[in-house]
């Protein structure tokens, strides 16, 4: 059989690589680990440490000192309401998750089942990255024009007579933070949750048909359970994300019901005050939230699903 | 024996380019095109010497022009980069590269004092400018602002200044007469029946906290010694008082930014917030024209002032350019333009004679008798006796940033 | 089952036959309810941009001039460049560093470790990273604030999606083709090239439009890693809370437009190639199995395996 030997220079390496396979392996997995290890963990390790430092003249300075978290807590009879908004944050990040992952698992199941093989699906999936083209800020201060006072709900609403004055609330409150925070991260659940959806084989759900289960019994029995790397990545996407948006809160939080200081902007206040060992001891506090939120995931779900997505 | 597969064969002969090929090249060329493009421009616009590189100036938005008419730099142009008005990350930046970074600088005038410690701005006799004379006594003498306390030296030049106070809108809070009526003339009406639920004040402590300090200390409701210099004790008080306005539901909202006061007034959400003066203009010339007044206070106006100061690498680089930049603030256009599209006052009278001469000039028009009032107007807020700077620097700054997230988290 | 006598159960009944049969209709009602809902923000930036009083409000007129305000805006558009160029670079190296890391995750033993490390970013909010990498960067490397420590931060942020998308369209990659491939001749490199890469390029792609749109819009890590230069959403920041400056809602609203009309020029190609593609197959032109670029017949294998 007359063979072509390819001889080009990437092939020449591939036959370097394939007498030593494991030189190949570590150049492609080293680099990409090596970067997120130094500048991932590292910094993390750093903000364990600052956490336990002191500031003098502006400037870190080594030491052991845990005032930083006895201010952040509230321990020993000091103020607690950092500590209070710390709370309020993850009641709003985890009913937020929640909202977001019933209306986006619908969505998902829509587009990645229902809608299977239509040439509309993927122009559908791109409409929602749009508005992760403009500036954050922008989009969440065009909710103004939909929910203040005379915004196009409270408009639309008295020109029909349904109401005779504003809505109160609709604007400036808990309900408006979620109004924007939903806008931004439905689409961070939709698209996991859809990218599982899209490989479950469509000969799976033509035997769960054929099995005789209803429609429902094979999005509770076969859908969800094959969906769950995305379920759980999408949860985590919502989640985290809520925990770290300073922009929502301050710009649709309202004064009376103290919606608009979240934990994110803690941090932000004390980075800008220079109170760097409390900002580094709300941090910690959160990473070691992430930290048990992945060693859980392992222990329930085990990593290696979300590479088999 | 080597057959070319049929399929190969219906592609490379005769159908000439397929519609999808077509398209792969179209659009890998649209990417290869904006990639070149996009280097070339960087390319082009890197920084290249030191005589080409245009000024950099880092300030609060306030002092921007948006125009350099008249400037005739020799070296090349002025690129302005918007600056906070927050007094830590303003130090910080400064300590780290903004010093090498920028020529000159303009920001809170109070941060004369750290910035000059830290050695991020130097002292470039600012007295030796040919229109320093020329400057207001009432802004040249006497100004902690571009005073070093501790020795005494002038390090800036002051460029823009006015008082603070309140923007009241008329028509939703005494309908009917077309004029402020009652409780408008002190800080209260934002703690008022008047404004319940519609009244909201700044999320940035460095201008709201001294109205609320004025309004308790000069009023005699609370014991505050000195408004511009608050103590812990003075702290908690205030810190009280505004979360009991605010549990009571005072306020709707905490405002930040530009956009979200100018939209709050315009949109009638708040009909009283402690803002900006240009908030006012701004509504005043809407189409149409809404209500829109500024208090003035009995108890004293926030005073600020906006100084350019220079920076070790303008002095060592570009100290001439920095210093013919200096002078055009001072004179006649630069006024104008400033008094002009912001009402704010600047340093000397040259720019009431320049618009009387030019009233047509570039980024105008510029009306005379509208130039002279603001100057009064303004000067006078300097000279009441009542108003105090704001310090942007005290000692417990820590204190004062928490007490204010507390109050409006 | 139940004789219905009761109304109850009439009632069950009609209302499953309603949702029988407006069920569909219910379902793209509730999806295009959504949809508008994520796109409202970009379309009311839309209308904002020709608001001519430039205030956030419903639109009291229709004005072009925040667009020529835009076009004078040398900040504006020196933002544009430099972000443009840091999503450019991003996409780059994220692209390549996600590519390596899937093909090496494949093979590697410590699967779990090497996922919980790569997607560890995810977990952290912006302002951690950013924060933590600037001081340590500054304070404790001295190095300085420019567009390389930007960058870092810009591909530690999109690493983890790229990653899981290329991993996600690797999973169709069915293990016997490969190793079919490396049987009959085929090295690591070719084995790669003409068979995973077609398939995987829909997901690569994906990996890089990610990149290039997270790169973008990121604000917090840049905000903290940022130089001199200005990208768009700090410039917005600056601007916003100490200026009126409309032309940047005049700049959002280009690139909705632009975006949006990308998007609708996609759906339609990609519906009128699907239907020449029937059209083809009716006709029986024959199109190429495997696209492979040199003159190495893709029968051959059948050729060989008929042969042996």
């Amino acid at each position: 059989m007359a063979s072509r030997r390819p001889s080009g220079p990437f092939d020449q390496l591939a036959e370097y690589f394939a007498d030593h396979p494991r030189a190949l392996l570590s150049l492609q997995i080293v680099p990409p680990l090596v970067f997120v290890f130094f500048f991932v963990f590292v910094p993390l390790a750093s903000i364990f440490a600052w956490s336990f430092w002191t500031v003098e003249n502006n400037r870190l300075v080594p030491g052991f000192s845990t005032s930083a978290y006895e201010e952040f807590l509230g321990i020993g009879g000091l103020p607690t309401w950092r500590l209070d908004i710390f709370l309020k944050t993850l009641r709003i990040a985890v009913t937020q998750t929640a909202i977001a992952l019933v209306l986006g698992f619908a969505i998902a199941y829509f587009v990645g089942i229902k809608m299977r093989g239509s040439k509309y699906a993927l122009p559908l999936l791109l409409l929602f990255a749009v508005p992760f083209l403009t500036s954050y800020l922008l989009r969440t201060l065009s909710w103004y024009i939909v929910l203040q006072s005379r915004g196009l709900i409270n408009t639309v609403l008295q020109s029909i007579g349904a109401t005779n004055g504003p809505l109160p609330g609709l604007l400036f409150s808990e309900f408006s933070v979620h109004v924007g925070l939903l806008s931004t991260y439905l689409p961070f659940m939709i698209f996991p949750i859809w990218l599982a959806m899209s490989r479950i084989d469509q000969t799976v759900l033509a035997a769960s048909a054929d099995l005789g289960g209803r429609p429902r019994d094979t999005l509770f029995r076969v859908v969800v359970p094959l969906g769950l790397p995305g379920i759980l990545i999408g949860s985590i996407f919502v989640f985290v994300g809520v925990l770290g948006d300073s922009v929502v809160p301050e710009i649709l939080g309202g004064a009376t019901d103290s919606s608009r200081t979240l934990i994110a902007n803690l941090i932000d206040k004390a980075i800008s005050g220079q109170q760097y060992p409390m900002a580094a001891a709300i941090a910690s506090i959160i990473l070691l939230m992430a930290i048990g939120l992945i060693w859980g995931w392992e222990r329930a779900f085990g990593l290696k699903k979300i590479g088999e997505i | 024996m080597e057959e070319k597969p049929q399929g190969q064969q219906a592609v490379s002969e005769g159908r000439g380019v397929s519609r999808r090929t077509f398209m792969k090249y179209v659009g890998v060329g649209a990417v290869v095109a904006a990639g070149v493009g996009v280097g070339a421009y960087a390319y082009l616009n890197r920084p290249s010497g030191v005589s080409a590189a245009p000024l950099q100036w880092w300030g609060i938005g306030t002092g921007n022009p948006e125009r350099w008419d008249g400037l005739n730099d020799a070296g090349g142009d002025v690129v302005f980069t918007e600056a906070p008005w927050d007094p830590v990350p303003v130090l910080n930046k400064m300590k780290a590269d903004g010093r090498n970074a920028y020529d000159v600088i303009s920001n809170a005038g109070t941060l004369d004092d750290p910035l000059f410690a830290d050695g991020s701005i130097v002292d470039f006799d600012p007295e030796t400018l040919p229109s320093w004379s020329k400057i207001y006594p009432e802004l040249r003498t006497n100004n902690p602002t571009i005073t070093v306390a501790s020795t005494g030296q002038i390090v800036g030049v002051p460029i823009v200044q006015n008082g603070d106070s309140v923007a009241m809108l008329v028509d939703e809070l005494w309908p009917g007469t077309g004029q402020p009526g009652q409780g408008s003339d002190t800080y209260g009406l934002l703690f008022d029946y008047l404004t319940t639920g519609k009244s909201s004040m700044e999320q940035s402590w460095a201008c709201a906290i001294y109205k609320v300090a004025n309004y308790l200390g000069r009023n005699h409701l609370q014991t505050i010694e000195d408004p511009a210099s608050l103590t812990t004790n003075d702290l908690n008080t205030i810190k009280t008082f505004m979360l009991n306005q605010k549990a009571a539901g005072q306020f709707k909202v905490f405002w930040e930014g530009w956009n979200t006061a100018v939209s709050l007034l315009a949109n009638k959400e708040v009909l009283a917030m402690d803002t900006w003066e240009p908030v006012v203009f701004a509504l005043r010339t809407q189409n149409p024209p809404i209500n829109a007044v500024y208090m003035a206070p009995k108890e004293g106006y926030y005073l600020w002032n906006i100084p350019i100061y220079m920076t070790p690498k303008g002095q060592s680089q570009t100290k001439d350019r920095c210093m013919h930049l200096s002078q055009w603030t001072l004179e006649g256009w630069y006024g104008a333009r400033i008094t002009t599209i912001r009402g704010y006052l600047t340093a000397t009278p040259d720019a009431i004679q320049y618009a009387q001469d030019n009233p047509n000039a570039g980024g105008g028009p510029y009306d005379t008798a509208f130039i002279q009032s603001r100057h009064t107007l303004v000067k006078q807020k300097f000279s009441d006796g009542v108003s105090v700077y704001g310090n942007q620097a005290p000692p417990n700054v820590q204190d004062y940033q928490d007490t204010w997230t507390q109050v409006t988290s | 089952m139940s004789s219905s006598g009761s109304a109850i159960s009439v009632r069950q009944g009609q209302l499953e036959v309603f949702f029988a049969k407006h069920g569909n209709l219910i379902w793209k009602l509730f999806v295009g309810f959504f949809v508008l809902y994520i796109l409202m923000p970009p379309l009311l930036l839309v209308a904002v941009s020709f608001e001519p009083s430039g205030i956030v409000r419903v639109n009291t007129g229709f004005s072009l001039r925040w667009y020529d305000k835009m076009i004078n805006s040398r900040g504006l558009m020196d933002a544009l460049f430099k972000s443009i160029l840091l999503a450019f670079l991003t996409t780059a190296v994220t692209t390549l560093l996600a590519l390596q890391a899937a093909l090496g995750y494949r093979k590697a033993r410590f699967k779990t470790l090497i996922i919980a490390i790569m997607i560890l970013p995810i977990f952290l909010p912006g302002i951690i990273q950013g924060f933590s990498l600037s001081l340590l960067l500054t304070e404790f490397l001295g190095l300085q604030r420019s567009l390389w420590t930007e960058l870092v931060g810009h591909v530690l942020w999109a690493l983890p999606f790229a990653f899981l998308v290329i991993l996600t369209s690797m999973s169709v990659v069915k293990r016997e083709t490969v190793l079919a491939a490396m049987d009959l001749g085929a090295n690591e490199w070719r084995a790669f090239r003409d068979i995973e890469y077609p398939i995987i390029k829909p997901g690569i792609t994906s990996a890089a439009i990610f990149s290039y749109v997270l790169s973008f819009n990121e604000f917090s890590r840049t905000y903290y890693l940022q130089g001199i230069g200005q990208t768009i959403p700090t410039y917005v920041w600056n601007k916003i809370t100490v200026a009126i400056t409309p032309e940047i809602f005049a700049l959002s609203s280009l690139t909705v437009i632009l975006s949006l009309t990308l998007i609708a020029i996609a759906t339609i190609y990609l519906t009128t190639v699907g239907r020449v593609a029937k059209a083809r197959k009716e006709k029986a032109i024959p199109r190429p199995a495997v696209r492979s670029r040199h003159k190495a017949p893709a029968p051959a294998a059948t050729g060989v395996a008929e042969k042996a």
